[in-house]
């Protein structure tokens, strides 16, 4: 179980908390955007946790504060028992091996001037993982196996490619690490119909064979639906809702929630942009409260916890609280 | 739709070749034909590649200079792939907008938004006064209620959504007969898209205005379009009303095309995949270019490239095994949406 508390996750993030500087900082300025606020979830060995939410949402921000690339103001992330934060030289290196991140943008991903070949084996030779220094381009075929491309890729550059070949070049790479955790952003957002349905397929095969571990970031929650096994909802740098995903699109408990799928569904309306919030500047209440259509009195005033309706399904609202 | 029988636009056998100097020449366009009412709302539905760009690029007359183009172009009643440029600039801007993909590199950053709006007006012999008027009543179609404080803004104090607003506004200012919208919502975010394209629905009945709308995503077209143009390759392979293309796509390419899309509520699993991939504008292709990747492709299919046929009333398709022998001979599997 990903939503709950089981004991025997692979990931598991705590009261997360990520600001980044706004800068203004010599004149006392100092403004901070908190990106994520106090995001809780677990990810089991083999599952994948589908984080869903707009721009702006803080979605993607957790999924690099995950992967090691974004500062951690407040919080823990646990990978199979270590806390993150805390490591130094050679279980940080391991790290950094058995947690990989796929981005977007397949063009922006890979350097220009490098072959494919070059993209995969950079990462593993610097890491001395086994086979990669004397025979850098069979390993690399290998991996390039495992995606789907023949050999004579390796050899060729990134612009020679299209979308497409390019995301399963950029996870090839991930792979040659041989990791555990795969941090996917937005994986197919980029991609044509037909391209993105067959790098999803990809992902759903690798995960099988290899055992993997996936948290899917995305905006589709059609898409997510179709990937995840559970399912977290953001909003404004919280998590909102988390359930199966079964269960969350059944029966979404949060406002929120409700309005991204009636939107998905094709309604007629605009659903209100989320957006970070200054450190500091808390103002007491739900964050979702001024577009949430469900409010009363006590939206302002009660700052929500995130409580489990049923097993399995927690949600951050005040009138579930 | 209006009453006239006369299109506004008529597209036949239209082909554009892209002959980069020191590349191979690339055939992104062949066959095209359609027409559109005035009035009308046509979605032009594909992949990348698909040549969807470049068809509109050509309705536009806005080809660049190493395009070459065969058929013909009936706007109004004149062709516009042989006019004459003046004439081709004079007549552009009162008879077709174009909205682009994307917003931030379609309007200069360094002039206030109202400005630009006003420019497009200008351009077209409206008097400076009248320009700004018109500029501003343009800003207010495209969803600025408060155009006057708008109007001195700059681009980057605008978010996606709101520049792409402005490129619409500027689009319409002159009134057009024909707005071209190309993938007007692919670089911004899910929570603007539906209220841009509803925008465009309501532009397009509000002022009578045909409306091109090109776009990747087929749910889209219906907010839109009466009728939808599915392109594969650069070729037409369907044409048909919006909603028979998805409640009952005739073309396998567009059935594989609306399988592949994840469904709310389908659960955890597998997507249906079209194997392969494109084939590019640069190779030579015998018979149906789909025919590679498509499950019911017979040897005729290789062979012989099959021509856009009428197969339902309004509804055309180009396939050997759709075409000839008529809808009945094929059992249309149910696709659920």
């Amino acid at each position: 179980m990903i939503a709950g508390n089981g004991g025997d996750a692979l990931l598991r993030v705590r009261n997360l908390t990520v600001e980044y500087s706004l800068g203004g900082e010599f004149f006392g300025g100092g403004r901070r955007l908190r990106a994520a606020d106090a995001v809780s979830f677990d990810i089991s060995g083999g599952l994948t946790l589908g984080l869903v939410g707009e721009s702006g949402s803080g979605k993607s921000t957790v999924g690099k504060a995950v992967a090691g690339l974004a500062p951690i103001a407040a919080g823990s992330v646990e990978f199979d028992g270590a806390e993150v934060s805390k490591l130094r030289g050679s279980r940080r290196r391991r790290l950094a091996r058995r947690v990989q991140m796929l981005f977007q943008d397949p063009y922006g991903s890979l350097n220009p001037r490098m072959t494919a070949g070059e993209a995969i084996w950079e990462a593993p030779r610097f890491h001395d993982l086994e086979g990669w220094r004397a025979n850098p381009e069979e390993k690399a075929v290998e991996v390039l196996a495992r995606v789907g491309l023949p050999r004579d890729v390796v050899a060729r550059y990134p612009h020679e490619f299209s979308g497409g070949q390019r995301q399963r070049i950029a996870l090839a790479r991930a792979l040659a690490m041989g990791p555990e955790l795969i941090v996917l952003d937005e994986p197919t957002s980029a991609l044509d119909v037909s391209m993105a349905a067959q790098v999803l397929n990809l992902l759903t095969d690798l995960q099988k064979d290899l055992g993997l571990t996936y948290l899917v970031i995305g905006h589709d929650l059609a898409l997510i639906e179709k990937a995840s096994d559970d399912i977290a909802v953001m909003y404004a740098g919280q998590i909102v809702e988390v359930a199966p995903g079964a269960d969350l699109l059944a029966r979404p408990a949060h406002p929120y929630t409700r309005m991204l799928l009636e939107t998905a569904g094709g309604a007629r309306g605009k659903v209100p942009p989320a957006e970070g919030r200054f450190a500091g500047s808390d103002s007491a209440g739900c964050r979702f409260a001024a577009r949430c259509p469900k409010v009363d009195e006590a939206c302002h005033r009660i700052d929500p916890d995130f409580c489990e309706v049923v097993p399995g399904h927690r949600v951050r609202c005040p009138r579930w609280g | 739709m209006s009453e006239t029988d006369h299109p506004l636009l008529e597209v036949v056998d239209l082909g554009v070749e892209f002959r980069p100097e020191g590349s191979a020449p690339a055939l992104a366009v062949d066959g095209i034909r359609f027409d559109l009412a005035p009035g009308e709302g046509l979605a032009i539905l594909g992949e990348s590649g698909s040549g969807k760009t470049a068809t509109a690029l050509a309705i536009a007359g806005l080809l660049p200079p190493y395009a070459a183009t065969t058929g013909r172009v009936f706007l109004d009643g004149e062709d516009l792939l042989t006019m004459s440029e003046p004439r081709l600039e004079r007549r552009r801007g009162r008879l077709v907008g174009y909205v682009f993909q994307e917003p931030s590199t379609a309007l200069n950053p360094v002039i206030p938004v109202g400005d630009q709006v006003a420019e497009a007006a200008a351009a077209h012999g409206k008097p400076r006064k009248l320009a700004k008027h018109n500029a501003l009543a343009a800003l207010r179609s495209a969803g600025f209620p408060d155009a006057e404080a708008r109007y001195g803004a700059y681009p980057h104090e605008f978010s996606g959504g709101l520049r792409q607003r402005a490129c619409i506004a500027m689009a319409i200012v002159n009134r057009p007969a024909l707005l071209i919208a190309d993938e007007p919502t692919s670089a911004l975010d899910v929570s603007v898209q539906t209220g841009i394209v509803d925008l465009l629905g309501d532009l397009r009945r509000g002022f009578e205005m045909s409306l091109i709308f090109i776009t990747h995503d087929l749910h889209l077209a219906p907010r839109v379009a009466d009728r939808g143009l599915v392109l594969y390759a650069g070729r037409p392979v369907e044409l048909g009303p919006v909603k028979d293309l998805l409640d009952r796509p005739l073309h396998p390419y567009t059935r594989a095309l609306l399988a592949a899309v994840p469904q709310l509520g389908s659960g955890r699993g597998r997507l249906e995949e079209i194997p392969g991939s494109v084939p590019s504008a640069t190779d030579q292709v015998r018979g149906c270019r789909f025919a590679p990747r498509c499950d019911s492709a017979t040897d005729l299919c290789g062979e012989e490239a099959p021509g856009m046929c009428e197969v339902l009333p309004g509804h055309m398709v180009s396939c050997h095994r759709v075409g000839a022998a008529g809808p009945s001979a094929q059992p249309l599997p149910e696709i659920r949406l």
